[in-house]
């Protein structure tokens, strides 16, 4: 997969923090997370529950439930203008239309008591002034586009009539009838049948041909990543800790927690030199609450590698090779 | 669809029957001859033919089983009893006074709506704001006032004192008053709800899909949330309703407003026990009847249920 | 007040019976409509109790006042039609509210866990009859319901009490049978069962546990509605007879004043505003700590 990437980041993410207030108290859900994306890669963003990927996705356009959330500080650049900044017209300008966003849940995500017809046509209505009968037609396109039989008698249904995997179809649709510059999904397959799930993906990827549009993956799925990505982040406790190629970050992990991923996926050849099965490795160790104060590397307390040296400071986010960088002091010691 | 109305209507029939039923067995259900109930344990006082000729009223010389049937025969060819103590057939009083009670109950319904409904959607956007906090205290403390309580000060404040409206005097004009009392105290119950339900609705997640495509909040909330809204809404005021219903025979009581609410609790005092099987055959009809509307409409708003 | 309570809101309090117990217990204590109500039961008890000890005068003796006085330093709540000092009877009253409540909770309460419970057990047709009858009670407005035992039993304020006591069963009875379905069916009571659990230890020991946090939600909400209800009876001339100076009785004794003395209606009624205010407040408090606390809400 070959993408320029000496061009310029059409989308950028610099020291995002995003906080929550409850009656916990307040705390970040993310922290000083920066990232890039470039035209037409996929990039994916990966981590466990709670790791702050889907605020970050929501971040992106500013999707995020005041007041109990609040984007404190950072900046998100599109075509060169700060997201964060924009008035509420341009905003709407932007979503669904510039950038547009998948949710992970298919049956929920969709309004039930409007027909799959209306809850497309109005996104190319509202953002193209088109026509009714023009909206309809390209819809029809759009539709046959992510494969969906009958395009035509689907419009006049309702979603509770299809299954998770058209819907999911439909949210996909729905996303790219603007042709949008970047399209972020958020865990698309995760509440899917895992054939199903190989399909979406293999869809997402043929659009992605057709269309040219940046793709924001974010999964926990590491399989889902080595499959369709060409750059991956990897989120921890709310910060990003290593970023790199998904080649050279697969064979080459140079953070303690990616690499813990990594050989915790279990393998078919999960066979030790003496040809018996091995147990499969784990983490020890949970993902640390929020509302926890922290010093240091916030993945200190279950790491194989920590020194004093890591309890205390917090590793700062470095490059160790051409575009590959890691927030780790041991990053040489990792086998 | 037309499959579903015709189930719901038959199942509301059923429960008619089985509380008109329940309805004529009634007097039974104290403990003991129910013609001493009747009586107010007074007894002594009625002659044996006075007596006889009641128990022949009330349908109790006939055997238990046969009571209902005798009562649900009569109920068909329109006839309710005669009342004991006013001349007139029961049916003829009910009904010459139910369009009082239901337009009172309309009106009162119509006027909690109109305050409730924007009250409870307008907490539930700015949920967490102080102006939700304000909106629920006012609501919570509109709950806790007694409505005959209100209704005596409105009568005072606006008809004895301003004299802007009139206290009885049968014309539209009064009925202005004690629909305005219910009304205000129901509002806060629908506020509430209201706001529950809506917040559940701005919570889904197919709210935060029409958001992401970059529809304007304007038509988030009209297109996205209302009709789901909706059928929440729908479904708090069938829940509520019964508590309309109560609401309205205390403040026939408080207004004197001629209606069967009024009439039914002077006959509970006078122990006229045909005109409290009409008055409770009648209010269970209603309800039922509000049961069956809202069941249809919820067909009509939600078009998942038609496909079930 | 009937609130719908619905499946979806009952949800269990704890698998198990420890931590969480503690945590929900500390988190109501700081929960601000928990404490403003709180206070205001508070109140209210101390009145019912210590208030007939301290009252100036005699709630039922005729004539201590000049007749429908104005509030004055000696009788700070005014007098009534016949010359009887409020203040000494909204005290007095307190104590027959008091009384009210907990007899009419009682009853309610205990015949709605006992039918809730037999409903969720029974299956079949007799739980579907019993809950069918019910829901349909439930929808008629308590009140009526109030009403028309006490039409059948004969005014009095122990008619009363137990009429509204009765008329609360529907409600209590349809949270009893949500949280015990809710709870059968979850994996630990499958697992108890399936390590030989006998029913009643099952119900004791499990059960209700989880029944006890919805249940003191709709109880403190059941209260208000009862004094409601029961000043509504009162009123309405079924309930209290006189000289009884319970809140609702007191009203009624004096509605045709109003004109002349537009005070005399404003105490007890406020009283009943601010008792029944206090329960719901406390309720609702207690309701929005057991629900959100178990949605993990955060978009």
């Amino acid at each position: 997969m070959n993408k320029a990437s000496n061009k310029q980041p059409i989308l950028s993410i610099k020291n995002l923090r995003v906080i929550f207030s409850g009656e916990f108290g307040e705390a970040a859900a993310i922290n000083d997370v920066s990232f890039d994306l470039f035209p037409k890669e996929t990039l994916a963003v990966v981590g466990e529950s709670g790791c702050g990927k889907t605020v970050t996705a929501l971040s992106i356009l500013r999707l995020i439930q005041s007041p109990q959330g609040k984007i404190e500080k950072g900046l998100i650049e599109f075509e060169g203008k700060n997201i964060l900044k924009f008035d509420t017209r341009s905003l709407y300008r932007l979503r669904g239309n510039k950038i547009s966003m998948i949710f992970q849940e298919p049956m929920t995500s969709l309004n039930p008591v409007l027909t799959i017809g209306r809850q497309l046509t109005e996104v190319l209505i509202f953002h193209q002034n088109i026509t009714e009968k023009e909206a309809k037609n390209k819809t029809i396109e759009m539709l046959q586009l992510v494969q969906i039989p009958d395009p035509k008698n689907c419009l006049k249904q309702y979603p509770h009539q299809l299954s998770g995997g058209m819907r999911q179809r439909i949210m996909i649709a729905m996303a790219l009838l603007c042709d949008p510059k970047v399209l972020i999904a958020d865990e698309p397959t995760t509440a899917l049948d895992v054939t199903i799930q190989a399909q979406i993906l293999d869809l997402m990827l043929e659009i992605q041909e057709k269309l040219g549009t940046a793709i924001i993956l974010i999964t926990h799925d590491l399989a889902v990543v080595a499959n369709t990505a060409d750059r991956v982040v990897v989120m921890y406790a709310g910060k990003i800790v290593e970023e790199g190629k998904v080649k050279e970050i697969y064979n080459n992990p140079r953070h303690p927690y990616t690499h813990g991923l990594l050989k915790s996926l279990p393998r078919l050849d999960n066979l030790n030199e003496n040809n018996k099965k091995i147990r499969l490795t784990e983490m020890p160790g949970i993902v640390p609450s929020i509302y926890t104060k922290r010093i240091g590397c916030t993945f200190a307390p279950r790491c194989p590698l920590v020194t004093e040296r890591c309890r205390i400071e917090e590793p700062p986010f470095k490059s160790v090779s051409n575009e590959h960088r890691t927030a780790c002091f041991e990053w040489e010691n990792i086998n | 669809m037309a499959n579903y109305i015709i189930r719901r209507i038959f199942v509301g029939l059923l429960t008619l029957l089985l509380t008109i039923i329940g309805i004529s067995l009634l007097i039974h259900i104290v403990p003991g001859d129910p013609i001493d109930t009747f009586m107010g344990n007074e007894g002594g006082l009625e002659s044996p033919e006075q007596i006889a000729r009641i128990r022949r009223l009330l349908g109790l010389d006939l055997p238990l089983w046969m009571q209902p049937i005798v009562y649900l025969k009569n109920i068909l060819a329109g006839d309710l009893g005669q009342s004991i103590f006013m001349v007139t057939p029961v049916a003829e009083l009910l009904l010459s006074r139910l369009p009082a009670t239901l337009s009172l109950a309309v009106f009162s319904l119509f006027i909690a709506i109109i305050i409730g409904l924007p009250f409870g959607f307008f907490a539930a956007y700015n949920r967490g704001t102080w102006i939700d906090n304000i909106l629920m205290l006012v609501a919570v403390i509109g709950i806790a006032m007694p409505t005959f309580w209100m209704g005596l000060y409105f009568l005072l404040l606006f008809s004895l004192i301003l004299d802007w409206l009139p206290v009885a005097s049968g014309d539209y004009r009064s009925i202005f008053l004690p629909a305005l009392t219910l009304g205000l105290t129901f509002s806060s119950v629908l506020a509430r709800m209201t706001r529950s339900a809506m917040i559940e609705v701005f919570t889904e997640d197919f709210i935060r899909t029409a958001r992401a495509k970059g529809l304007p909040e304007t038509i988030v909330l009209y297109r996205h949330a209302l009709k789901p809204a909706m059928i929440s809404i729908v479904t708090i005021i069938a829940v509520t309703f019964g508590y309309l219903m109560g609401g309205v025979v205390i403040v026939e009581n408080v207004f004197s407003w001629n209606g069967i609410g009024r009439l039914a609790l002077e006959a509970i005092i006078l122990r006229d026990y045909p005109i409290i099987q009409g008055f409770v055959l009648i209010f269970a009809s209603i309800i039922i009847l509000i049961s069956i509307l809202i069941d249809i409409s919820y067909a009509w708003l939600d078009p998942r249920i038609t496909y079930k | 007040m009937r609130k719908s309570i619905n499946h979806a809101n009952i949800k269990s309090f704890s698998e198990s019976n420890s931590p969480k117990t503690r945590s929900v217990f500390k988190r109501m204590i700081r929960n601000s409509s928990v404490r403003i109500g709180g206070c205001i039961i508070l109140f209210f008890i101390l009145i019912a109790i210590f208030g007939p000890l301290i009252a100036p005068y005699d709630p039922t003796k005729l004539g201590v006042a000049k007749r429908l006085l104005s509030p004055t330093w000696d009788f700070p709540f005014g007098s009534d039609a016949l010359g009887r000092d409020i203040l000494t009877r909204v005290m007095f009253g307190a104590r027959i509210t008091l009384y009210i409540g907990i007899v009419s909770i009682s009853i309610g309460l205990l015949s709605g866990l006992i039918i809730g419970i037999f409903a969720g057990y029974a299956g079949g047709w007799v739980q579907a009859v019993l809950m069918r009858s019910v829901d349909f009670l439930y929808t008629f407005p308590d009140i009526l319901i109030a009403i028309g035992l006490v039409a059948f039993f004969g005014p009095s304020l122990t008619n009363t009490m137990i009429a509204v006591g009765i008329s609360l069963i529907p409600y209590y009875t349809r949270v009893t049978y949500s949280v015990t379905l809710v709870e059968r069916n979850k994996p630990y009571f499958e697992a108890a069962q399936a390590i030989g659990a006998g029913r009643i230890r099952l119900i004791l020991r499990h059960l209700l546990p989880n029944i006890i946090p919805p249940i003191i939600v709709v109880g403190s909400l059941g209260f208000s509605a009862a004094v409601l209800s029961a000043a509504a009876l009162s009123f309405l001339g079924l309930g209290a007879m006189p000289p009884t100076p319970e809140w609702g009785k007191m009203l009624a004794e004096n509605r045709d004043y109003i004109l002349l003395a537009p005070w005399v209606l404003l105490f007890p009624g406020l009283a009943i505003m601010l008792t029944v205010l206090g329960f719901n407040i406390l309720g609702d408090g207690i309701r929005d700590l057991l629900d959100p606390r178990l949605r993990k809400d955060i978009r």
